[in-house]
């Protein structure tokens, strides 16, 4: 070790130090020797960004400044860009900016909150994460794609100047519940979300999200479909609590699926909610060259010849009863808020779909879920002239008092087609309801039951087993119930008596719907009676099947004895 | 507690035909399809059924109910 080497080190040491302050943000002066490093050291303020603040916040931002007199100050508010973060797991950011507060709502030195590069966000992962501020104004998370459960709860509540929530590519919220559960409640100055990608919600996913956003007067979800809401109803539930006049568009494709959720009619809590069903919606002018004919979508009568139809591929059926011709097409390239004319041709080649049969009364086609009544052109030649789409038509035949009934499918493709049906003699008989002492098989070789819901112990089959001393009984939160009865010879129902314990457990509405193979039901009808301890049911079946389903409008059922007026035919 | 109405309904803007639900004021441009009363609790509150003590945020008021 010379002298020389030590004058060069300590030289060195000294340049390192003011590379240091230089990334610090510190400002060099002209001469950088060991008589300016002090001053250079103390100069440097807190609050100076430079490389090392990563999420664009400082210590002043969250602590406040100090003034003259030594004073704490609120804090200055700044922006807090979360550059980087792509995923956030389970609890991480949970209480970070206020957490519960106790109702303290202040300056919290944070103006937005911007996560640029989130795509994932986990199980609570910011339950509770910025509340109670009164200057945070926006919140954007730009590539945010799949929230937990829970995953928001209470993320920003209580923040009275925030006014946008952006969420544009936020497409699941996933978890079993409550993902953006009361995400912005009380946020009473917010007035713009975008959830413009959101597909799929569990249950309670946008509970009470916006309770009292008084300001808050529109919303959007055009991506919902079909299958975004699994098993659940509740997604909604209170979602607009306290909030005045919002209106919330949805998709028409989603309308029949959601239209009588308790909380959709309820208007999600809020005063004066509008639903509008407007979105993805393209209109289709029919015309025709029929005078009389019958229009079906989706299984629904359409009364007006301008409607408004999900914008893409979509079958509809045409009935013209007169010429017994019915026509099934496509409509196509349906674009979003434009206008499609479609002209229904009636003058099209047909082909001719023929069931022969030696004794039917009635024959009956099913086509995409509409009942056409086959007209007989000669003595059991039942037929109607098909236009359209290749397609599987299913029959039933109506074999009257005297001859079994018969029920199949009809492929049809590119020419006529026909099928003969051989109709066995047949006996009515007057229906005896068995006892059981279990609820049987459905579908074997006698008389069982099922339900949907029951209370442990209290079977379905308790309704059925000759005594009043059980019963079948019912206590859910679905607002339904359901009670299937089967018999291996069809029935036809007339009659249904309901015997309840109570009428404050009983039902005052019904669905009856039948079937031959439990899974594909067709409505028998839908019944109002008052409630009372012994309830008539004037089913007035006109057809036989071997399974009848009762729903039930109720929560809770406690029924002593179904019993059943009903020919069997066998 | 309260009772508000829900109207379903229809009204044409803009050359399209437009499905919705009105909740709590009749529409004035609207074709009303149904109505139905919703029997609402006080705020922050819920209903009870007296019997069977479960608890709903609303009931829908029907014949025979």
């Amino acid at each position: 070790m010379t002298i020389a080497s030590e004058i060069q080190r300590i030289k060195n040491n000294i340049a390192s130090a003011y590379s240091a302050c230089q990334e610090k943000g510190a400002e060099l002066p002209a001469n950088q020797n060991s008589a300016n490093l002090s001053l250079t050291i103390s100069n440097i303020t807190s609050g100076e960004v430079g490389e090392t603040s990563r999420y664009g916040l400082n210590f002043d931002n969250l602590w406040g400044t100090v003034d003259a007199n030594g004073n704490l100050q609120f804090p200055p508010s700044g922006d807090l860009v979360a550059n980087g973060i792509v995923r956030v797991d389970d609890y991480i950011l949970a209480n970070m900016f206020g957490g519960n507060a106790y109702a303290v709502t202040k300056k919290r030195g944070i103006k937005s909150i911007e996560f640029p590069d989130l795509t994932h966000v986990g199980n609570a992962a910011m339950y509770q994460f910025c509340t109670y501020t009164t200057d945070l104004e926006s919140v954007s998370f730009p590539e945010l794609v799949n929230v937990g459960q829970c995953a928001m709860y209470y993320a920003f509540r209580r923040n009275t100047a925030l006014r946008t929530a952006s969420f544009p590519k936020l497409k699941i919220l996933s978890g079993m519940y409550n993902s953006l559960t009361s995400v912005f409640y009380d946020c009473p100055n917010l007035e713009y979300v975008n959830l413009d990608s959101l597909e799929q919600m569990t249950k309670q996913a946008l509970s009470y999200a916006f309770c009292s956003c008084y300001k808050l007067k529109t919303l959007s979800f055009p991506s919902l479909n079909k299958n975004s809401f699994g098993n659940y109803t509740d997604q909604f539930n209170n979602m607009l609590q306290s909030v005045t006049g919002c209106t919330v568009h949805f998709p028409i494709r989603i309308k029949k699926i959601i239209e009588n959720w308790s909380d959709v009619v309820a208007g999600f809590g809020g005063y004066d909610t509008i639903i509008l069903f407007d979105l993805c919606a393209a209109t289709v002018n029919f015309t025709s060259n029929s005078n009389n004919y019958s229009l079906y979508v989706d299984k629904d009568f359409i009364e007006d010849s301008s409607v408004l139809l999900p914008a893409e591929d979509i079958e509809y059926l045409a009935h013209d009863t007169n010429a017994n011709k019915v026509l099934v097409q496509t409509l196509t390239n349906l674009v979003e808020n434009e206008t499609k004319n479609e002209f229904i041709d009636f003058n099209q080649n047909s082909r001719k779909v023929k069931i022969t049969t030696n004794h039917g009364a009635n024959v009956y086609f099913d086509i995409l879920g509409v009942s056409i009544n086959a007209i007989e052109e000669s003595n059991g030649n039942f037929a109607i002239n098909y236009i359209g789409n290749n397609i599987d038509i299913s029959y039933f035949i109506d074999g009257g008092d005297n001859y079994t009934d018969a029920t199949g499918t009809i492929s049809v493709q590119n020419n006529d087609v026909s099928q003969n049906i051989t109709l066995s003699s047949a006996t009515i008989s007057n229906f005896s309801r068995p006892n059981l002492s279990a609820n049987g098989t459905m579908g074997g070789n006698s008389f069982a039951v099922s339900c949907d819901s029951s209370v442990s112990g209290y079977s379905a089959y308790y309704a059925v087993n000759g005594s009043t001393n059980y019963i079948w009984m019912v206590n859910n939160t679905n607002n339904i119930c359901k009670y299937t009865f089967y018999n291996p010879l069809p029935l036809k129902v007339s009659q249904i008596v309901n015997y309840y314990t109570s009428t404050t457990y009983s039902a005052a509405n019904f669905i009856i719907e039948g079937s031959n193979d439990n899974q594909n039901w067709t409505e028998i009808g839908t019944y109002t009676v008052t409630k009372t301890l012994t309830q008539t049911i004037p089913v007035n079946s006109t057809r036989y099947y071997k399974y009848h389903r009762i729903t039930y409008k109720n929560s809770t059922i406690r029924l002593q004895d179904l019993n059943i007026t009903a020919t069997q035919k066998g | 507690m309260e009772i508000r109405t829900t109207y379903f309904g229809k009204f044409e803007k803009n050359g399209k035909i437009i499905s919705g639900i009105w909740c709590g004021t009749r529409p004035e441009d609207a074709t009303i399809t149904e109505e139905r009363n919703i029997l609402f609790p006080e705020e922050g509150k819920k209903l009870k059924h007296k019997e069977t003590e479960i608890l709903f945020d609303t009931v829908w008021l029907r014949d025979g109910m």
